[in-house]
């Protein structure tokens, strides 16, 4: 697996670089924004790591322009900016995540999995997470053999959990894809849903496996 | 009219009224009297008198004092009354008219004060549309529009400030935090040097939260979405998260039921709900009981935290909401946090249009409450 990282902070870079070797990803680093462009046109990688506030081309041009020549390619934004009208930009330019500065190592390397494993898993038909198995086909779950009763947008939300485990998972990002993105008169309806899965939950494996991180998002791992 | 200041308006329409008045009433004077005058000419008795007495002013007088008295008097009387019937008259229809009048003045005063209020969060960058008159309303939304604008950069330079601020002081925690985590993978680690590295990040844990809160606090902008958020599932959430904490110290969360919405965004006011009741828990006595309860009366929202443990002193009520404010004066971080829990509320709150405040719990304790606006 190819990662290209470009990020002008240099301890940064190398640090970030030397994590992900010893993950097991090839990477490639590129501290200017021209220069990263130039090497992610050049080469075939995975997944292309990328800073926003970058010397030589911004970053978020650097991705219009490589998605505009390699409309395939991944991209996760790595940026101390938070404000949403960013966020959203990234989006809308086709970056695939969205992941703010601090940040866990361990959440950056789920995120990078997630996004780089995203065809191979959605080629098994069963996800896994300790005694929990969910069969996406026949839309049931079972813990030890047992089967557990869900409904469907329970059974929505769990899938998009086992898919995401390690990543910090926010509530708009449980309303674009559990519910499409369809406009909710209540925000709240993903909280009634996701409060009522990890009852559920808490009671068949013993202990509520997904986390609260208050104000941001919730995290299966 | 357009082109002219409201001053030479309201002056040109209390002109007219007072020349419309005064004439028709001067009109009905003069009639009145001219028909008195020409009852009293066919009156015989005070005719005759007239012309018995051969012109004397006197004569006019004695000799009338009987017969002619009484007619003209009831004449007079008829005058004055017809008079005082049509002033009255006239000043009423004046004054309704007045009104009327007042409010064609007044439409373009209350028109700008509509769409001042009508300015919010959402919409304050939008100048106000500038009446093409000359007159005072033109001047007055100018200004105002002026206002609007500063305000703008002023927020534009604030929102500037802190985006700067934020990047200075995220990059370098971004780095520890990187090199710290990447290290920590190493295989061949000591128990020192793990122990070493589990301190560290979680005082780059504690930094960044400070960092991240602070940020928070001086954005001063408005919210950036709001949607309607129904109390119930948020505060079940909250306690839920809590559970735990309360448990360790045999504490009763009670979480009253709701159907009650308001107004926002539910990342925010989850901070607030689970950053009230954590402090409920954290200085309430072990096996004594927190009552959250949430009341709707027409006018606003409250959620209330009612807790039973020391309580907060009258001086301090307004204090405790300032940042880094403790009541143990040695800001000691035994309880935890950084000391901005409160005033991070007061301000997420103020953002959402609401207040909060403390008050005294009986026998002990506080009652932290919200109050959201209908």
């Amino acid at each position: 697996m190819r990662i290209l990282l470009i990020e002008d902070e240099p301890e940064l870079l190398h640090d970030l670089a030397r994590g992900l070797a010893l993950k097991g990803y090839a990477v490639d680093e590129a501290a200017d924004g021209a220069e990263g462009l130039q090497r992610a046109l050049d080469e075939d990688y995975d997944l292309v790591v990328l800073d926003l506030n970058l010397p030589g081309m911004d970053g978020l041009r650097v991705l219009s322009e490589l998605r505009a020549v390699k409309p395939q390619a991944k991209a996760l934004i790595l940026s101390a900016n938070h404000h949403l009208e960013t966020k959203l930009s990234g989006f809308a330019l086709g970056a695939s995540d969205y992941l703010t500065k601090p940040f866990h190592f361990e959440e950056l390397e789920a995120r990078i999995r997630v996004l780089i494993n995203r065809q191979f898993v959605q080629q098994t038909t069963t996800l896994t997470y300790r005694d929990l198995s969910l069969d996406t086909l026949k839309r049931q779950a079972n813990v030890c053999g047992e089967p557990l009763p869900l409904t469907a947008k329970e059974m929505g939300i769990l899938e998009y959990f086992l898919l995401n485990q390690g990543r910090l998972v926010t509530q708009q990002d449980i309303v674009d894809h559990v519910w499409d993105g369809d406009a909710n008169p209540f925000s709240n309806s993903v909280r009634v849903h996701l409060s009522a899965l990890r009852k559920k939950l808490k009671a068949a494996l013993g202990a509520d496996p997904i986390r609260t991180k208050i104000g941001e998002g919730y995290l299966l791992s | 009219m357009r082109s002219l200041s409201l001053r030479a308006r309201f002056t040109i329409a209390a002109s007219l009224f007072l020349i419309v008045s005064c004439t028709a009433l001067t009109v009905v004077a003069h009639y009145s009297a001219n028909r008195m005058i020409d009852a009293v000419m066919l009156e015989p008795s005070i005719v005759a008198e007239d012309t018995v007495a051969g012109g004397e002013p006197a004569a006019l007088t004695e000799p009338a004092s009987e017969a002619a008295p009484a007619g003209g008097q009831l004449l007079y009387d008829a005058f004055r009354r017809e008079t005082t019937l049509a002033t009255v008259l006239i000043v009423l229809a004046g004054s309704v008219g007045a009104y009327f009048a007042a409010s064609y003045v007044q439409k373009p005063l209350r028109r700008l004060s509509e769409e001042v209020k009508s300015r919010d969060a959402g919409n304050f960058a939008q100048p106000l549309p500038v009446p093409r008159s000359a007159d005072e309303i033109r001047d007055l939304t100018l200004s105002f529009n002026q206002l609007l604008a500063q305000l703008q950069r002023s927020f534009a330079l604030q929102r500037q400030f802190s985006a700067d601020a934020a990047h200075e002081l995220r990059t370098p925690l971004a780095v520890l935090q990187t090199k710290v985590d990447v290290f920590a993978l190493s295989p061949h680690l000591d128990d020192e040097t793990r122990t070493f590295i589990v301190n560290l990040q979680a005082q780059i844990r504690r930094l960044t939260d400070l960092v991240e809160d602070l940020l928070l606090f001086s954005r001063d902008v408005p919210l950036e979405s709001a949607e309607p958020v129904p109390l119930a599932p948020l505060l079940s959430d909250v306690a839920d998260e809590l559970a735990a904490l309360a448990d360790e110290k045999c504490i009763a969360v009670r979480v009253q039921e709701t159907q009650a919405v308001v107004r926002g965004q539910d990342g925010l006011l989850e901070r607030v709900f689970y950053n009230l009741l954590e402090n409920a828990i954290k200085y309430s006595p072990a096996g004594t009981a927190i009552d959250v309860a949430v009341g709707t009366d027409g006018e606003c929202t409250t959620v209330s935290f009612a807790d039973e443990g020391c309580g907060v002193p009258e001086e301090l009520r307004e204090a405790i909401f300032e940042p880094f404010f403790r009541v143990d004066a040695s800001r000691s971080h035994l309880t935890g946090g950084n000391g901005l829990g409160l005033a991070l509320c007061k301000k997420i709150l103020e953002r959402h249009g609401a207040s909060i405040r403390v008050l005294p719990h009986t026998p002990r304790g506080s009652i932290f409450q919200v109050s959201f606006p209908a």
